[in-house]
């Protein structure tokens, strides 16, 4: 979307019209939803922080500086709110996953390559890589950041990644 | 064949978007229902709190009359101010003091008269005497500075203290210029190290005030082998007034004005001789305010 086409839709906002919202959201639920997605691997937990992040635009519609580049300002807004609900509603829960599962990965450390889909690739990764992966990914989040996020050290943070993309190239992933 | 993982993680999860506008308009119908709650509620307790229009007619009618009391005590304060001189001086016109008033003017004039004369009389002999003293200093200016200190001393309280210092300054300033005072000539003394001179500890010292209280002191040593060293000290909360001459010592000293920021001339002199046998020339120098002196050493030339 053009910037003058985004200012558009806040006016349109601006002055009471949903129709405007609606353009921002057919164009950037997608985007939204992975951005949030790659934080919070719970689809459900990633469709509501989506609507809320909607819903909070609404809200914020008359302090929106049309002037800027709107899609870094979007996906920064919806970043913190995936963030702020990982920190504060889920961390624990999260956690508490990661480390019930079975550590999957081990096992096809010697398999064949196979024509296998991201989704069965994906699931060959320990919890803690996938999320690595997703933040790295759907988030377009830096080391640093997902190192802050997931209050470990940064060497960790890389070094799940790299084992994870280790994993995945066996399925042919690049 | 290789697949990009990137690409496809986003279309997957892209695919999966659900449809989530139905929840969005719900959800921003209750924030606008809740906002159209909270402003009424804000309305509210303004409006419990209306008092009766009895009340109100009462405390205008207070009001008014505190009003109308005020006008009325300022008119009677502006009318006496204004009429009651003028009613006073009309009342003295009338009974004719023209006379009276003369008079007094007149004595007033020879007092002030009478009291200049004393005050100019005071000031020539106190000239007098100053230039006697000055005629009879033969010393050196810095033992001269202990007369000062002395006088100053005696004199502390008095209405022309600061008058008198700076005269004494001017007129030492002027003995100096003349001649009267025995001093070492300065072109003997140089700035710069000796050629070929050794030495270990600092032979040239250079500092100036960088701001009110922060000295800059810039350091040449000139090493054995020729080359010269130069180290920067800054000293903060430093105090010139807590400096004099004879407070420098050889390997301490230090020049808080540098010789071309002297504003006045050279007040008094003093050699001192370093443990290494250096000789040093330190001046007293006063700033143009006639209140602060700084020492400034140089190196005597060989």
């Amino acid at each position: 979307m053009e910037q003058s086409r985004f200012a558009d839709c806040v006016k349109k906002m601006q002055s009471g019209d949903r129709e405007g919202l609606k353009i921002i959201y057919e164009e950037y639920v997608g985007y939204i939803y992975t951005v949030v997605y790659g934080i919070l691997p719970s689809k459900e937990d990633a469709e509501d922080v989506t609507s809320e992040f909607f819903i909070h635009l609404w809200d914020i519609k008359d302090r929106i500086k049309t002037e800027d580049a709107h899609k870094a300002f979007l996906v920064t807004v919806a970043r913190n709110m995936a963030l702020d609900f990982y920190r504060k509603n889920r961390a624990k829960e999260y956690l508490d996953e990661e480390m019930a599962e079975e550590p999957s990965g081990e096992n096809i450390e010697n398999d064949v390559i196979a024509d296998v889909s991201l989704k069965e690739a994906l699931l060959s990764l320990k919890e803690e890589e996938r999320q690595v992966v997703s933040m790295k990914i759907l988030s377009e989040m830096t080391f640093e950041e997902i190192s802050k996020t997931l209050n470990c050290p940064m060497g960790t943070v890389t070094w799940r990644y790299q084992n994870a993309i280790k994993k995945l190239r066996r399925y042919g992933y690049e | 064949m290789s697949k990009n993982l990137e690409e496809e993680y986003l279309r997957e999860i892209q695919n999966d978007v659900p449809d989530l506008w139905g929840r969005i308009n719900a959800g921003i119908d209750k924030l606008e229902e809740s906002k159209e709650k909270e402003e009424p509620s804000r309305v509210t307790p303004i409006n419990a709190e209306v008092k009766p229009e009895a009340d109100n007619a009462k405390k205008r009618g207070k009001k008014r009359g505190v009003i109308a009391l005020v006008s009325v005590l300022s008119a009677a304060a502006i009318l006496f101010i204004v009429f009651v001189p003028v009613a006073l001086l009309g009342i003295a016109v009338i009974f004719g003091n023209n006379a009276k008033f003369g008079n007094g003017s007149a004595e007033m004039s020879m007092a002030e008269t009478s009291d200049s004369a004393m005050y100019y009389e005071d000031a020539a002999s106190d000239g007098m005497m100053y230039e006697e003293e000055m005629e009879e200093a033969e010393e050196p200016y810095y033992e001269y500075g202990n007369n000062m200190e002395d006088m100053d001393m005696a004199g502390a309280g008095e209405v022309q203290e600061s008058l008198d210092s700076d005269n004494k300054i001017a007129a030492l300033i002027q003995g100096d210029q003349a001649g009267d005072i025995p001093r070492e000539s300065e072109e003997n003394y140089s700035a710069a190290i000796p050629e070929g001179q050794a030495k270990e500890e600092i032979s040239y010292v250079k500092g100036d005030l960088i701001a009110e209280d922060v000295l800059l002191r810039v350091d040449i040593v000139r090493s054995i082998d020729g080359m010269n060293v130069m180290e920067v000290t800054v000293l903060k909360d430093f105090k010139p007034e807590a400096f004099f001459a004879t407070d420098v010592h050889a390997g301490e000293c230090m020049i808080v004005k540098s010789d071309d920021q002297k504003l006045w001339d050279s007040f008094t002199n003093k050699i001192l001789t370093s443990d290494s046998g250096i000789v040093l020339k330190v001046d007293m120098y006063v700033d143009e305010s006639g209140l602060n002196e700084y020492p400034l050493v140089y190196l005597k030339s060989e």
